[in-house]
Protein backbone atom coordinates (compact mmCIF):
# COMPACT_ATOMS: atom_id res chain seq x y z
CA UNK A 1 0.00 0.00 0.00
CA UNK A 2 1.38 3.79 -0.92
CA UNK A 3 0.18 6.51 0.31
CA UNK A 4 -2.14 8.12 -2.75
CA UNK A 5 -1.39 11.50 -4.41
CA UNK A 6 -3.47 13.87 -2.85
CA UNK A 7 -5.30 14.90 -6.07
CA UNK A 8 -6.44 11.78 -6.93
CA UNK A 9 -7.16 11.06 -3.39
CA UNK A 10 -9.67 13.72 -3.32
CA UNK A 11 -10.98 12.45 -6.83
CA UNK A 12 -12.08 9.57 -5.11
CA UNK A 13 -13.25 10.76 -2.30
CA UNK A 14 -15.30 12.37 -3.93
CA UNK A 15 -16.27 10.17 -7.29
CA UNK A 16 -16.39 7.14 -5.70
CA UNK A 17 -19.56 6.65 -5.61
CA UNK A 18 -21.43 8.61 -7.90
CA UNK A 19 -18.94 6.13 -10.20
CA UNK A 20 -20.08 3.25 -8.52
CA UNK A 21 -23.64 3.89 -9.19
CA UNK A 22 -23.01 4.81 -12.63
CA UNK A 23 -21.13 1.36 -12.75
CA UNK A 24 -24.31 -0.67 -11.13
CA UNK A 25 -26.58 0.71 -13.28
CA UNK A 26 -24.84 0.14 -16.25
CA UNK A 27 -23.83 -3.15 -15.04
CA UNK A 28 -27.01 -4.15 -13.09
CA UNK A 29 -24.74 -6.39 -10.83
CA UNK A 30 -23.18 -4.94 -7.76
CA UNK A 31 -20.19 -7.09 -7.80
CA UNK A 32 -19.26 -6.60 -11.59
CA UNK A 33 -19.25 -2.53 -11.23
CA UNK A 34 -17.52 -2.67 -8.02
CA UNK A 35 -14.62 -4.83 -9.35
CA UNK A 36 -15.01 -2.84 -13.07
CA UNK A 37 -14.80 0.67 -10.64
CA UNK A 38 -11.65 -0.65 -8.57
CA UNK A 39 -9.95 -2.14 -11.87
CA UNK A 40 -10.50 1.32 -13.80
CA UNK A 41 -9.56 3.46 -10.32
CA UNK A 42 -6.36 1.53 -10.36
CA UNK A 43 -5.62 1.86 -13.67
CA UNK A 44 -6.25 5.93 -13.34
CA UNK A 45 -4.06 6.11 -10.06
CA UNK A 46 -0.88 4.84 -12.48
CA UNK A 47 -1.64 7.37 -14.93
CA UNK A 48 -3.12 9.75 -12.50
CA UNK A 49 -0.39 12.72 -13.69
CA UNK A 50 -1.99 12.79 -16.63
CA UNK A 51 -5.57 12.10 -16.29
CA UNK A 52 -5.58 14.45 -13.39
CA UNK A 53 -4.45 17.18 -15.86
CA UNK A 54 -7.58 16.84 -17.94
CA UNK A 55 -10.07 19.29 -17.66
CA UNK A 56 -12.60 16.93 -17.12
CA UNK A 57 -11.21 13.85 -15.69
CA UNK A 58 -14.31 12.51 -14.24
CA UNK A 59 -16.00 12.16 -17.83
CA UNK A 60 -12.72 10.68 -18.91
CA UNK A 61 -12.95 7.90 -16.09
CA UNK A 62 -16.63 7.24 -16.91
CA UNK A 63 -15.42 6.97 -20.10
CA UNK A 64 -12.66 3.92 -19.06
CA UNK A 65 -15.81 2.30 -17.38
CA UNK A 66 -18.27 2.10 -20.28
CA UNK A 67 -15.16 0.30 -22.52
CA UNK A 68 -14.19 -1.93 -19.68
CA UNK A 69 -17.70 -3.14 -19.07
CA UNK A 70 -17.74 -3.33 -23.35
CA UNK A 71 -14.16 -4.63 -23.63
CA UNK A 72 -13.78 -8.45 -25.84
CA UNK A 73 -12.46 -9.06 -22.72
CA UNK A 74 -14.80 -9.08 -19.95
CA UNK A 75 -17.14 -10.28 -22.41
CA UNK A 76 -15.24 -13.60 -23.26
CA UNK A 77 -13.89 -14.18 -19.74
CA UNK A 78 -17.79 -14.06 -18.45
CA UNK A 79 -17.50 -17.47 -16.75
CA UNK A 80 -17.83 -16.65 -13.23
CA UNK A 81 -20.64 -17.30 -11.49
CA UNK A 82 -22.03 -13.83 -10.01
CA UNK A 83 -25.05 -12.62 -8.69
CA UNK A 84 -26.78 -10.19 -10.37
CA UNK A 85 -29.65 -7.66 -9.43
CA UNK A 86 -32.20 -10.02 -9.31
CA UNK A 87 -30.88 -11.91 -6.05
CA UNK A 88 -31.65 -8.62 -4.23
CA UNK A 89 -35.01 -8.33 -6.36
CA UNK A 90 -36.65 -10.36 -3.03
CA UNK A 91 -35.97 -7.87 -0.67
CA UNK A 92 -37.37 -4.96 -2.76
CA UNK A 93 -40.82 -6.04 -3.86
CA UNK A 94 -42.22 -7.10 -0.79
CA UNK A 95 -44.86 -4.33 -0.75
CA UNK A 96 -46.08 -2.62 -3.95
CA UNK A 97 -46.84 -3.58 -7.77
CA UNK A 98 -45.04 -0.58 -8.52
CA UNK A 99 -41.50 -2.50 -7.37
CA UNK A 100 -42.85 -5.52 -8.91
CA UNK A 101 -42.87 -4.04 -12.25
CA UNK A 102 -39.32 -2.75 -11.73
CA UNK A 103 -37.87 -5.91 -10.68
CA UNK A 104 -39.05 -7.27 -13.67
CA UNK A 105 -37.81 -4.06 -15.77
CA UNK A 106 -34.26 -4.81 -14.13
CA UNK A 107 -34.28 -8.32 -15.31
CA UNK A 108 -35.25 -7.15 -18.93
CA UNK A 109 -32.50 -4.62 -18.51
CA UNK A 110 -30.15 -7.42 -17.57
CA UNK A 111 -30.83 -9.42 -20.39
CA UNK A 112 -29.89 -6.53 -23.09
CA UNK A 113 -26.68 -7.30 -24.98
CA UNK A 114 -24.26 -4.54 -23.74
CA UNK A 115 -23.75 -2.54 -26.60
CA UNK A 116 -27.90 -1.89 -25.93
CA UNK A 117 -27.73 -1.71 -22.59
CA UNK A 118 -25.24 0.60 -23.03
CA UNK A 119 -26.52 2.84 -25.14
CA UNK A 120 -30.02 2.83 -23.49
CA UNK A 121 -28.12 3.93 -20.14
CA UNK A 122 -25.70 6.59 -21.45
CA UNK A 123 -28.64 8.13 -23.24
CA UNK A 124 -31.53 7.70 -20.16
CA UNK A 125 -29.54 7.97 -17.81
CA UNK A 126 -26.28 9.97 -18.69
CA UNK A 127 -28.54 12.73 -21.41
CA UNK A 128 -25.95 12.00 -23.87
CA UNK A 129 -26.59 12.60 -27.43
CA UNK A 130 -26.81 9.88 -30.27
CA UNK A 131 -23.45 12.04 -31.49
CA UNK A 132 -21.89 11.17 -28.06
CA UNK A 133 -22.85 7.89 -27.79
CA UNK A 134 -21.87 7.20 -31.39
CA UNK A 135 -18.39 8.35 -30.35
CA UNK A 136 -18.08 6.29 -27.13
CA UNK A 137 -19.43 3.14 -28.87
CA UNK A 138 -17.22 3.74 -32.06
CA UNK A 139 -20.22 3.03 -34.26
CA UNK A 140 -22.74 5.78 -36.48
CA UNK A 141 -25.10 7.83 -34.88
CA UNK A 142 -27.71 5.75 -36.71
CA UNK A 143 -26.34 2.39 -34.63
CA UNK A 144 -26.98 4.28 -31.49
CA UNK A 145 -30.18 5.34 -32.90
CA UNK A 146 -31.24 1.53 -33.50
CA UNK A 147 -29.54 0.27 -30.43
CA UNK A 148 -31.64 2.72 -28.13
CA UNK A 149 -34.82 1.79 -30.39
CA UNK A 150 -34.25 -2.09 -29.71
CA UNK A 151 -33.54 -1.84 -26.17
CA UNK A 152 -36.48 0.32 -25.48
CA UNK A 153 -38.58 -2.30 -27.40
CA UNK A 154 -37.14 -5.17 -25.59
CA UNK A 155 -38.18 -3.25 -22.14
CA UNK A 156 -41.48 -3.11 -23.92
CA UNK A 157 -40.97 0.96 -23.15
CA UNK A 158 -43.66 2.80 -24.28
CA UNK A 159 -42.17 6.06 -25.70
CA UNK A 160 -45.18 8.92 -24.94
CA UNK A 161 -45.03 12.64 -24.73
CA UNK A 162 -41.88 15.01 -25.97
CA UNK A 163 -39.68 11.63 -26.65
CA UNK A 164 -42.29 10.06 -28.67
CA UNK A 165 -43.18 13.01 -30.58
CA UNK A 166 -39.13 14.17 -30.85
CA UNK A 167 -38.78 10.40 -32.62
CA UNK A 168 -42.14 10.91 -35.07
CA UNK A 169 -40.86 14.60 -36.03
CA UNK A 170 -37.10 12.87 -37.08
CA UNK A 171 -38.39 9.78 -39.17
CA UNK A 172 -40.75 12.39 -41.15
CA UNK A 173 -37.66 14.58 -42.00
CA UNK B 1 -47.16 -0.99 -19.93
CA UNK B 2 -43.40 0.79 -19.03
CA UNK B 3 -42.39 4.36 -19.81
CA UNK B 4 -39.12 5.96 -20.12
CA UNK B 5 -40.32 7.63 -16.13
CA UNK B 6 -40.56 3.58 -15.30
CA UNK B 7 -37.34 3.37 -16.84
CA UNK B 8 -35.53 6.33 -15.05
CA UNK B 9 -36.94 5.34 -11.66
CA UNK B 10 -35.64 1.64 -12.36
CA UNK B 11 -31.96 3.12 -12.67
CA UNK B 12 -32.39 5.15 -9.36
CA UNK B 13 -33.26 1.80 -7.54
CA UNK B 14 -30.39 0.91 -9.07
CA UNK B 15 -28.18 3.21 -8.11
CA UNK B 16 -29.34 2.78 -4.33
CA UNK B 17 -27.76 -1.18 -4.93
CA UNK B 18 -24.56 0.12 -5.86
CA UNK B 19 -21.55 -1.01 -3.42
CA UNK B 20 -20.46 1.04 -0.70
CA UNK B 21 -17.02 2.22 -1.08
CA UNK B 22 -14.11 0.81 -2.20
CA UNK B 23 -10.61 1.82 -1.48
CA UNK B 24 -9.33 2.56 2.04
CA UNK B 25 -9.29 6.83 2.89
CA UNK B 26 -6.21 8.11 2.31
CA UNK B 27 -4.37 4.47 0.52
CA UNK B 28 -4.74 2.87 -2.50
CA UNK B 29 -3.38 -0.37 -3.48
CA UNK B 30 -0.04 -0.11 -5.35
CA UNK B 31 -0.54 -2.93 -7.85
CA UNK B 32 -4.61 -2.06 -7.75
CA UNK B 33 -4.23 -3.07 -11.75
CA UNK B 34 -4.13 -6.39 -10.50
CA UNK B 35 -8.12 -5.92 -10.50
CA UNK B 36 -8.04 -5.82 -14.25
CA UNK B 37 -8.43 -9.24 -14.26
CA UNK B 38 -9.87 -10.28 -11.36
CA UNK B 39 -12.88 -11.77 -13.34
CA UNK B 40 -10.57 -14.34 -15.53
CA UNK B 41 -8.97 -14.79 -12.00
CA UNK B 42 -12.24 -15.64 -10.76
CA UNK B 43 -13.26 -17.51 -13.52
CA UNK B 44 -9.95 -19.68 -13.41
CA UNK B 45 -10.49 -19.76 -9.76
CA UNK B 46 -13.94 -21.32 -10.30
CA UNK B 47 -12.39 -24.09 -12.47
CA UNK B 48 -10.29 -25.04 -10.38
CA UNK B 49 -12.44 -24.97 -7.92
CA UNK B 50 -14.13 -27.55 -9.93
CA UNK B 51 -11.24 -29.32 -10.68
CA UNK B 52 -9.97 -29.56 -7.35
CA UNK B 53 -10.46 -27.46 -4.74
CA UNK B 54 -13.71 -27.09 -2.58
CA UNK B 55 -16.63 -27.64 -4.37
CA UNK B 56 -19.82 -25.24 -3.26
CA UNK B 57 -22.52 -27.62 -1.70
CA UNK B 58 -25.46 -26.26 -2.90
CA UNK B 59 -27.19 -29.63 -3.51
CA UNK B 60 -28.02 -33.09 -2.04
CA UNK B 61 -25.39 -35.36 -1.05
CA UNK B 62 -24.87 -38.88 -0.37
CA UNK B 63 -24.64 -41.30 -3.54
CA UNK B 64 -27.45 -44.17 -5.03
CA UNK B 65 -26.67 -47.04 -5.83
CA UNK B 66 -22.87 -46.47 -6.28
CA UNK B 67 -23.78 -43.38 -8.27
CA UNK B 68 -21.93 -40.34 -7.16
CA UNK B 69 -23.90 -37.34 -6.47
CA UNK B 70 -22.73 -34.31 -8.49
CA UNK B 71 -21.68 -32.37 -5.02
CA UNK B 72 -18.06 -33.19 -3.38
CA UNK B 73 -15.77 -31.66 -1.02
CA UNK B 74 -12.79 -34.20 -2.45
CA UNK B 75 -11.31 -33.59 -5.61
CA UNK B 76 -7.88 -33.91 -6.90
CA UNK B 77 -5.14 -31.92 -6.57
CA UNK B 78 -5.47 -29.05 -9.45
CA UNK B 79 -3.92 -29.52 -12.29
CA UNK B 80 -4.29 -27.75 -15.95
CA UNK B 81 -5.56 -30.68 -17.80
CA UNK B 82 -4.24 -30.53 -21.64
CA UNK B 83 -5.73 -33.46 -22.73
CA UNK B 84 -10.04 -33.51 -23.50
CA UNK B 85 -12.99 -36.18 -24.08
CA UNK B 86 -14.25 -35.91 -27.63
CA UNK B 87 -18.28 -36.11 -27.23
CA UNK B 88 -20.67 -36.47 -29.74
CA UNK B 89 -24.55 -36.60 -29.15
CA UNK B 90 -27.63 -39.23 -30.24
CA UNK B 91 -30.95 -39.08 -30.88
CA UNK B 92 -30.76 -35.00 -30.85
CA UNK B 93 -33.82 -32.82 -31.96
CA UNK B 94 -33.97 -32.85 -35.83
CA UNK B 95 -31.68 -30.58 -37.11
CA UNK B 96 -29.55 -29.51 -34.33
CA UNK B 97 -25.74 -29.59 -34.01
CA UNK B 98 -23.20 -29.83 -31.79
CA UNK B 99 -20.53 -27.51 -31.92
CA UNK B 100 -17.18 -27.49 -29.85
CA UNK B 101 -16.51 -23.76 -28.47
CA UNK B 102 -13.83 -24.64 -25.82
CA UNK B 103 -11.96 -26.00 -23.10
CA UNK B 104 -10.79 -24.49 -19.65
CA UNK B 105 -8.83 -26.23 -17.26
CA UNK B 106 -10.47 -29.68 -16.89
CA UNK B 107 -13.94 -28.82 -18.19
CA UNK B 108 -14.77 -28.85 -21.91
CA UNK B 109 -17.82 -27.47 -23.60
CA UNK B 110 -20.21 -27.65 -26.54
CA UNK B 111 -22.69 -25.56 -27.81
CA UNK B 112 -26.07 -27.54 -28.68
CA UNK B 113 -27.54 -24.86 -31.48
CA UNK B 114 -30.87 -25.14 -33.15
CA UNK B 115 -30.90 -25.32 -37.38
CA UNK B 116 -31.21 -21.27 -37.36
CA UNK B 117 -28.20 -21.33 -35.13
CA UNK B 118 -29.84 -20.36 -31.94
CA UNK B 119 -28.26 -21.44 -28.72
CA UNK B 120 -30.37 -24.57 -27.11
CA UNK B 121 -27.94 -25.73 -24.51
CA UNK B 122 -24.64 -26.27 -23.27
CA UNK B 123 -23.38 -29.29 -22.53
CA UNK B 124 -20.00 -29.56 -20.36
CA UNK B 125 -17.66 -32.53 -19.67
CA UNK B 126 -16.28 -32.26 -16.51
CA UNK B 127 -12.72 -34.64 -16.90
CA UNK B 128 -12.10 -37.16 -14.78
CA UNK B 129 -12.07 -36.38 -11.22
CA UNK B 130 -13.51 -32.73 -11.86
CA UNK B 131 -17.46 -32.33 -11.00
CA UNK B 132 -20.18 -29.60 -11.78
CA UNK B 133 -21.88 -28.30 -8.99
CA UNK B 134 -25.53 -28.83 -8.59
CA UNK B 135 -28.40 -26.48 -8.45
CA UNK B 136 -30.02 -26.16 -5.14
CA UNK B 137 -33.13 -27.85 -4.31
CA UNK B 138 -31.84 -30.41 -7.15
CA UNK B 139 -34.15 -33.39 -7.83
CA UNK B 140 -32.98 -36.83 -8.36
CA UNK B 141 -33.31 -38.36 -12.02
CA UNK B 142 -31.92 -40.69 -14.46
CA UNK B 143 -30.26 -40.40 -17.59
CA UNK B 144 -28.95 -43.96 -19.84
CA UNK B 145 -30.33 -45.27 -16.74
CA UNK B 146 -28.10 -44.08 -14.38
CA UNK B 147 -28.61 -41.74 -11.07
CA UNK B 148 -28.88 -37.82 -12.51
CA UNK B 149 -29.69 -34.71 -10.93
CA UNK B 150 -32.09 -31.92 -12.40
CA UNK B 151 -33.23 -28.90 -11.09
CA UNK B 152 -33.02 -24.96 -12.10
CA UNK B 153 -29.42 -22.69 -11.35
CA UNK B 154 -30.43 -19.49 -10.35
CA UNK B 155 -28.83 -16.19 -9.83
CA UNK B 156 -24.93 -17.27 -8.92
CA UNK B 157 -24.90 -21.04 -9.82
CA UNK B 158 -21.63 -22.18 -10.88
CA UNK B 159 -22.67 -24.22 -14.08
CA UNK B 160 -19.30 -25.47 -15.13
CA UNK B 161 -18.33 -23.83 -17.79
CA UNK B 162 -20.00 -20.73 -18.26
CA UNK B 163 -22.01 -18.60 -16.09
CA UNK B 164 -25.91 -19.02 -17.05
CA UNK B 165 -28.46 -16.37 -16.46
CA UNK B 166 -30.43 -17.31 -13.79
CA UNK B 167 -33.85 -19.73 -14.92
CA UNK B 168 -31.77 -22.27 -17.09
CA UNK B 169 -32.49 -25.71 -16.39
CA UNK B 170 -29.70 -28.39 -15.81
CA UNK B 171 -29.37 -32.25 -15.47
CA UNK B 172 -26.25 -33.61 -14.98
CA UNK B 173 -25.05 -37.33 -14.34
CA UNK B 174 -21.91 -39.26 -14.29
CA UNK B 175 -21.29 -41.00 -17.91
CA UNK B 176 -21.49 -45.06 -17.05
CA UNK B 177 -18.47 -46.15 -19.64
CA UNK B 178 -15.95 -43.31 -19.21
CA UNK B 179 -16.95 -42.67 -15.38
CA UNK B 180 -16.82 -38.46 -16.49
CA UNK B 181 -19.56 -36.34 -15.06
CA UNK B 182 -21.25 -34.27 -18.14
CA UNK B 183 -24.05 -31.77 -17.23
CA UNK B 184 -26.13 -30.16 -19.74
CA UNK B 185 -27.91 -26.31 -19.20
CA UNK B 186 -30.08 -24.41 -21.15
CA UNK B 187 -29.46 -20.68 -20.85
CA UNK B 188 -31.73 -17.84 -22.04
CA UNK B 189 -28.75 -15.92 -23.45
CA UNK B 190 -25.94 -16.76 -25.40
CA UNK B 191 -22.66 -16.00 -22.62
CA UNK B 192 -20.50 -15.11 -25.34
CA UNK B 193 -22.17 -12.54 -27.28
CA UNK B 194 -25.09 -12.56 -25.51
CA UNK B 195 -27.78 -12.42 -28.14
CA UNK B 196 -30.51 -14.25 -27.32
CA UNK B 197 -30.00 -18.10 -26.50
CA UNK B 198 -33.49 -19.07 -28.61
CA UNK B 199 -36.65 -17.03 -29.62
CA UNK B 200 -39.39 -16.22 -27.71
CA UNK B 201 -40.03 -19.20 -26.71
CA UNK B 202 -37.20 -19.06 -24.01
CA UNK B 203 -35.86 -22.30 -22.50
CA UNK B 204 -35.63 -25.77 -23.48
CA UNK B 205 -38.07 -27.68 -22.07
CA UNK B 206 -37.34 -30.71 -19.80
CA UNK B 207 -38.27 -33.30 -21.54
CA UNK B 208 -36.27 -32.10 -24.57
CA UNK B 209 -33.28 -31.66 -21.86
CA UNK B 210 -33.39 -35.61 -21.13
CA UNK B 211 -33.78 -36.41 -24.37
CA UNK B 212 -30.66 -34.65 -25.27
CA UNK B 213 -28.41 -35.69 -22.31
CA UNK B 214 -29.67 -39.81 -23.02
CA UNK B 215 -28.13 -39.25 -26.41
CA UNK B 216 -24.89 -37.92 -24.77
CA UNK B 217 -22.13 -39.92 -25.92
CA UNK B 218 -18.59 -39.56 -24.71
CA UNK B 219 -15.01 -40.26 -26.76
CA UNK B 220 -11.75 -41.02 -26.39
CA UNK B 221 -9.71 -38.61 -24.75
CA UNK B 222 -7.74 -36.60 -27.09
CA UNK B 223 -5.40 -33.65 -26.81
CA UNK B 224 -5.87 -30.49 -26.57
CA UNK B 225 -5.12 -28.55 -30.33
CA UNK B 226 -4.10 -25.34 -30.38
CA UNK B 227 -4.18 -22.85 -33.57
CA UNK B 228 -0.57 -21.16 -32.69
CA UNK B 229 2.48 -21.56 -29.96
CA UNK B 230 4.66 -19.20 -27.70
CA UNK B 231 8.08 -19.38 -28.51
CA UNK B 232 8.75 -16.90 -25.70
CA UNK B 233 7.53 -16.38 -22.46
CA UNK B 234 9.00 -14.27 -19.31
CA UNK B 235 10.41 -17.17 -16.91
CA UNK B 236 8.49 -16.09 -14.22
CA UNK B 237 5.41 -16.84 -16.09
CA UNK B 238 3.57 -20.17 -15.64
CA UNK B 239 0.86 -21.61 -17.64
CA UNK B 240 -2.35 -21.90 -16.00
CA UNK B 241 -4.99 -21.63 -18.50
CA UNK B 242 -5.30 -22.35 -22.08
CA UNK B 243 -8.89 -21.84 -23.51
CA UNK B 244 -10.54 -22.26 -27.22
CA UNK B 245 -12.76 -20.90 -28.73
CA UNK B 246 -14.08 -20.17 -32.06
CA UNK B 247 -13.45 -22.95 -33.13
CA UNK B 248 -14.59 -23.73 -36.52
CA UNK B 249 -14.24 -23.95 -39.91
CA UNK B 250 -12.87 -20.10 -40.03
CA UNK B 251 -10.12 -21.40 -37.26
CA UNK B 252 -9.92 -20.74 -33.76
CA UNK B 253 -8.58 -18.92 -30.81
CA UNK B 254 -6.65 -19.89 -28.24
CA UNK B 255 -6.52 -17.82 -24.55
CA UNK B 256 -3.23 -18.58 -22.54
CA UNK B 257 -3.32 -17.84 -19.18
CA UNK B 258 -0.37 -17.49 -17.51
CA UNK B 259 0.23 -16.52 -13.36
CA UNK B 260 3.87 -15.35 -11.92
CA UNK B 261 5.40 -18.53 -9.79
CA UNK B 262 4.15 -19.17 -6.47
CA UNK B 263 0.39 -17.67 -7.44
CA UNK B 264 -2.55 -18.81 -8.94
CA UNK B 265 -3.77 -15.83 -10.52
CA UNK B 266 -3.28 -15.44 -14.00
CA UNK B 267 -1.77 -11.99 -14.74
CA UNK B 268 -0.58 -12.24 -18.00
CA UNK B 269 -3.35 -13.69 -21.04
CA UNK B 270 -2.08 -14.32 -24.31
CA UNK B 271 -4.28 -14.87 -26.99
CA UNK B 272 -3.97 -15.22 -30.70
CA UNK B 273 -7.72 -14.98 -32.71
CA UNK B 274 -7.53 -16.32 -36.55
CA UNK B 275 -11.20 -17.27 -36.64
CA UNK B 276 -11.94 -13.82 -37.86
CA UNK B 277 -12.93 -12.69 -34.23
CA UNK B 278 -11.31 -8.85 -34.07
CA UNK B 279 -10.09 -7.17 -30.98
CA UNK B 280 -12.16 -4.42 -29.86
CA UNK B 281 -9.17 -2.00 -30.24
CA UNK B 282 -12.16 0.80 -29.83
CA UNK B 283 -11.31 4.14 -27.63
CA UNK B 284 -7.72 3.33 -26.76
CA UNK B 285 -6.06 5.02 -24.19
CA UNK B 286 -4.84 7.94 -25.29
CA UNK B 287 -1.62 7.25 -24.39
CA UNK B 288 -1.71 4.08 -26.31
CA UNK B 289 0.99 4.38 -29.55
CA UNK B 290 1.27 2.77 -32.79
CA UNK B 291 3.56 0.23 -33.22
CA UNK B 292 4.51 -2.52 -36.06
CA UNK B 293 6.37 -5.81 -34.87
CA UNK B 294 7.50 -7.70 -38.27
CA UNK B 295 4.20 -7.80 -40.28
CA UNK B 296 1.65 -7.06 -37.33
CA UNK B 297 0.51 -3.81 -36.41
CA UNK B 298 -1.34 -2.31 -34.12
CA UNK B 299 -1.28 -0.13 -30.75
CA UNK B 300 1.06 -0.36 -27.80
CA UNK B 301 -0.79 0.80 -24.41
CA UNK B 302 1.42 1.48 -21.72
CA UNK B 303 -1.37 2.15 -19.34
CA UNK B 304 -2.92 -1.66 -19.41
CA UNK B 305 0.87 -3.23 -20.38
CA UNK B 306 -0.68 -4.45 -23.69
CA UNK B 307 -0.47 -5.02 -26.81
CA UNK B 308 -3.24 -5.63 -29.79
CA UNK B 309 -1.73 -6.32 -33.38
CA UNK B 310 -3.15 -8.20 -36.37
CA UNK B 311 -2.03 -9.51 -39.48
CA UNK B 312 -4.80 -10.63 -41.94
CA UNK B 313 -7.38 -11.57 -39.93
CA UNK B 314 -5.14 -12.92 -37.53
CA UNK B 315 -5.22 -10.70 -34.31
CA UNK B 316 -2.64 -11.66 -30.89
CA UNK B 317 -3.61 -9.25 -27.95
CA UNK B 318 -1.86 -9.65 -24.58
CA UNK B 319 -2.41 -8.00 -21.82
CA UNK B 320 -0.46 -8.10 -18.66
CA UNK B 321 0.29 -6.83 -15.19
CA UNK B 322 3.29 -4.87 -15.49
CA UNK B 323 5.20 -6.25 -18.48
CA UNK B 324 7.60 -3.96 -20.27
CA UNK B 325 7.07 -3.48 -23.91
CA UNK B 326 10.15 -5.17 -25.36
CA UNK B 327 9.02 -7.84 -23.09
CA UNK B 328 5.79 -7.54 -25.04
CA UNK B 329 7.28 -7.38 -28.16
CA UNK B 330 9.37 -10.16 -27.65
CA UNK B 331 6.27 -12.73 -27.30
CA UNK B 332 4.58 -11.56 -29.99
CA UNK B 333 7.72 -11.63 -31.99
CA UNK B 334 7.68 -15.57 -31.03
CA UNK B 335 4.09 -16.54 -31.48
CA UNK B 336 3.62 -18.53 -34.48
CA UNK B 337 0.65 -19.24 -36.10
CA UNK B 338 -0.56 -22.79 -37.69
CA UNK B 339 0.40 -22.91 -41.54
CA UNK B 340 -3.72 -22.91 -42.14
CA UNK B 341 -5.64 -22.16 -39.10
CA UNK B 342 -8.88 -23.08 -40.70
CA UNK B 343 -7.04 -26.86 -41.21
CA UNK B 344 -7.21 -28.04 -37.65
CA UNK B 345 -4.93 -30.88 -38.59
CA UNK B 346 -2.22 -27.89 -38.91
CA UNK B 347 -2.57 -27.06 -35.30
CA UNK B 348 -0.66 -27.78 -32.63
CA UNK B 349 -0.63 -29.98 -29.28
CA UNK B 350 -1.61 -27.58 -26.46
CA UNK B 351 1.27 -29.45 -24.57
CA UNK B 352 3.71 -28.57 -26.61
CA UNK B 353 2.82 -24.72 -27.63
CA UNK B 354 4.86 -23.45 -24.90
CA UNK B 355 8.02 -24.27 -23.94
Amino acid sequence: MVVMNTDFAQFVGARQVPLLRFAMVLTGDARLAEDIVADVLGRAFEQWVRIGAMEYPNAYVRRMIVNEYLSWRRRLWRSVPHAVASDQLDEASDHAHLHAERSAMMLQLAKLPRKQRTAVVMRYYEGWTDQQIAALLNCSAGAVRSNVSRGLAALRIELTGPTALRLSLTKET
Amino acid sequence: MPTLDDLRATFTDLEARAPAAIADSGHYPQHAGKRRIAVPLAATAVVLALVGGVVLSLGRRGTDGGTGSPVSTANPPATLSLTTYGFSLANHPAGTRLRYVGSQGRTQAAYLESPSGALLAIVSIFSSGAQPTAPPNAQRARVDGHVAWYGVYTSGDNTGYWSMDPGGPALMWQDRHSGVWVLIVSSPTNPLDETPASSSTGLVLRADLFAMANGVRIGETHPVRVPATLGYVPLDLRLGLVQISGQSSRGGDVDFGFSRSGSSHIATTISVLTSGTKVNAAQPDPAAEPITIGRYTGIYDPTQSAIIVHRGTTWISIRSEGLAKSELIKIVQGIVVAKKPTDMGTWFDAADAVK
